[in-house]
């Protein structure tokens, strides 16, 4: 039993750092502008757009905890990127068992999951099962009208289907380039086993959250060594260091229960629900939090337009919620431990590369 | 045990162990730790005394000691805090001083774990008063018969630590370990096997207290309340990351790498996750959950009282928050 990160997902870790180095000034451009440049997506879809898609259903390759480990450290510098989405949707397409022959080549593939206002978890009302699917999936980030749409539906079934016609929204977060989905047509595939499919797309949005909490609390802790009061660095005085310090445990806590997830659906582990549903809740309550400690940190300039806090608290807030309340999660975590109980599977090779 | 080779699964053949990763130690103590079997009656002597003799005793000490803490035959005890030296542990006062053959110890230990019954101690003192507070600390393998150790009675009226009383003791040159003034240097080795072996079995603890309460719900028939089945899927995704952040860190630690600070993360993670599962199985009891005539409810209110303490010792989570602060985000000193 070993739980490093290979050679593979370090390099993999290095290269969405290079990739992303700039990528908190063109999140700011796009804030600013509204207008999202083409590069890199261009370049992430076309070398990653497939990682961690199986080789024998047209993909590159790898597993999900590469995949996750790639897209933690796109998130740490908040790379406002299309991929990470059409990686979730993937997942969910390759956890479903869809074809993935049907995005033709190149074919972007977008999330669609929610369908009412303040829905609950689970509770989607569109009927996939229908020969022609009529009806609409609300904020679904970077959908337009040449995507496919990897969609939830009611009855736990999930598909892909063509988007009819897009209604734009404006997020907190408009590198996301949310809009309103309407649906109207022929499924081209479909499958059950939704609810399960769509944790494993989520994990992948979840690292990209978690990544964002990273960088808001490494970004702090660089400001807290040079803002000086009182004579000193403020990073010096507990009231600061403990506070991030705190933060830093529950993301990692929250990585440990992703990279567990994602090895948990690598091996299609019995417990793989509760395993996703634990790490997406946490890391849904721990982003957030690490986030708003590392405005608190940065004291009145934190609240300013011009630095940089609000920025990862507002892809934090975006990302989040697509992945539902983390106390649904954590409550059908709970029911199965109090009908069943838990079932641990000890790795018998390496937990986070299975091979 | 012994008898059969199943103490010291990790130490090396020539000293009478297995020669077995730190992991299948790991998983022989969680296994164990999972059907509540008590801990080895010489935990301290196997996990810490042993293992810091193994890296700088003399072959004398080596040959003397080592197979005797796994027979069993020598129990060992820690005496390295103090009264005045807590959190600031090099901070000690414990004074020796050099006589003929020897040295004479005056001084106070305290939250001895297993004094009552150790025949050893790894006994820091202070000889070079003059030096800096971490120069001057001498480390001994010390015999313990003419220390005046008394119980201190904790919050849940449990005696697990002891206080000792060290007044004009005679230890020999043979029990001195390495140089006279250099003890600060291994009892960071010692702080470190602490650290390094307890990660998983951690998490069994924890696991057991989520299990205890999942039988209370069960036996109060609330099962199926989702704001019980709310509180249960938190405790279970906090006790899942007690243990991989364990394997984590047990893994890291089996590349080579010393203990780091992922096994302060696992300190705080685990004394904060049991203490609430604990505080949570009295109050999901109601107004029964505090009767102390009844077993069922005073075995849970023992349990939480106990739990107060794992936020304290093995090092505080402040301790702890600073190390993370300092090592981890790189920030200055924070005292």
């Amino acid at each position: 039993m070993s739980a490093v990160l290979s050679d593979i997902q370090l390099e993999l870790m290095r290269i969405a750092r290079v990739i992303s180095e700039d990528g908190l000034r063109r999140f700011r451009d796009v804030l600013q502008k509204n207008s999202l440049e083409i590069e890199p997506s261009t370049t992430l879809m076309r070398d990653f757009g497939l990682l961690a898609v199986p080789e024998e259903r047209g993909g590159d390759g790898g597993g999900l905890v590469d995949l996750l480990v790639f897209v933690e450290g796109l998130g740490r510098n908040l790379e406002p990127n299309r991929f990470v989405h059409h990686a979730a949707a993937l997942q969910v397409m390759v956890e479903a068992g869809l074809n993935i022959g049907v995005l033709g080549t190149m074919q972007d593939v977008v999330l669609a999951v929610f369908d009412a206002p303040g829905q609950v978890w689970g509770d989607w009302h569109l009927d996939m099962s229908k020969d022609v699917v009529r009806g609409w999936k609300l904020a679904v980030p970077f959908a337009t009208t040449r995507s496919l749409a990897v969609v939830v539906g009611a009855n736990d079934q999930v598909g892909v289907i063509g988007i009819a016609s897009t209604k734009p929204r404006t997020g907190i977060d408009p590198s996301l380039s949310l809009a309103d989905i309407e649906l109207a047509g022929r499924p081209l595939d479909r499958a059950d086993g939704g609810s399960n499919a769509l944790l494993r797309g989520q994990l992948v949005l979840a690292a990209s959250v978690l990544g964002a909490s990273r960088g808001a609390l490494l970004a702090a802790a660089e400001y807290a060594k040079t803002r000086h009061q009182f004579g000193r660095p403020i990073g010096s005085f507990q009231g600061i260091a403990h506070m991030l310090a705190d933060a830093y445990v529950d993301v990692e806590a929250a990585w440990s229960l992703l990279l567990y997830a994602g090895w948990s659906y690598e091996v299609s582990d019995g417990n793989r629900r509760s395993a996703a549903q634990s790490a997406i809740a946490k890391s849904i309550s721990t982003a957030l939090y690490a986030s708003e400690r590392a405005l608190q940190v940065h004291g009145g300039i934190g609240v300013t337009w011009e630095a940089d806090p609000h920025l990862y608290i507002r892809r934090i807030l975006a990302v989040n919620s697509q992945l539902g309340q983390a106390t649904h999660h954590y409550r059908q975590v709970g029911s199965r431990l109090a009908t069943s109980g838990p079932t641990i599977t000890v790795a018998s090779s390496g937990l986070f590369s299975p091979t | 045990m012994h008898a059969d080779g199943w103490a010291g699964m990790s130490w090396p053949r020539d000293f009478g162990g297995r020669g077995l990763s730190a992991t299948e130690d790991a998983i022989f103590n969680s296994e164990s730790a999972s059907v509540n079997a008590p801990l080895p009656i010489n935990l301290v002597g196997m996990n810490l005394a042993g293992p810091t003799i193994m890296m700088h005793g003399s072959e004398t000490q080596k040959s003397r000691y080592l197979h005797r803490i796994l027979s069993g035959q020598e129990i060992w005890c820690q005496g390295f805090s103090e009264p005045g030296s807590g959190s600031d542990l090099a901070s000690l006062t414990t004074k020796a001083t050099k006589v003929e053959g020897g040295w004479v110890v005056n001084g106070q230990k305290v939250w001895t774990s297993s004094g009552h019954l150790a025949h050893k101690c790894m006994l820091l003192t202070r000889t070079h008063p003059e030096a800096s507070k971490h120069k001057g600390i001498t480390y001994f393998l010390a015999d313990t018969k003419d220390f005046d150790i008394r119980p201190l009675v904790m919050i849940n009226q449990d005696a697990e630590f002891n206080e000792m009383f060290i007044q004009d003791v005679f230890v020999s040159d043979d029990d001195l370990l390495g140089q006279p003034g250099d003890g600060w240097r291994y009892a960071l080795s010692t702080l470190s096997f602490e650290r390094g072996t307890i990660g998983y079995t951690l998490q069994v603890w924890a696991r057991r207290a989520l299990e205890k309460l999942i039988g209370i719900v069960t036996e109060l028939g609330i099962q199926d309340d989702p704001l019980v089945q709310e509180r249960l899927g938190r405790f279970e995704a906090e006790v899942e990351a007690i243990r991989i952040t364990g394997i984590r860190a047990m893994s890291s630690l089996e590349n080579g790498s010393v203990p780091g600070p992922e096994s302060s993360i696992l300190k705080i993670l685990w004394a904060r996750t049991v203490q609430s599962i604990n505080k949570y199985s009295i109050e999901v009891r109601g107004a029964t959950g505090v009767y102390a005539d009844d077993r069922a409810s005073s075995y849970v209110v023992h349990h939480y009282l106990r739990s107060r303490g794992h936020s304290i010792e093995g090092g505080s989570d402040e301790i702890m928050k600073s190390i993370i602060a300092e090592r981890v985000l790189g920030l200055p000193k924070s005292r």
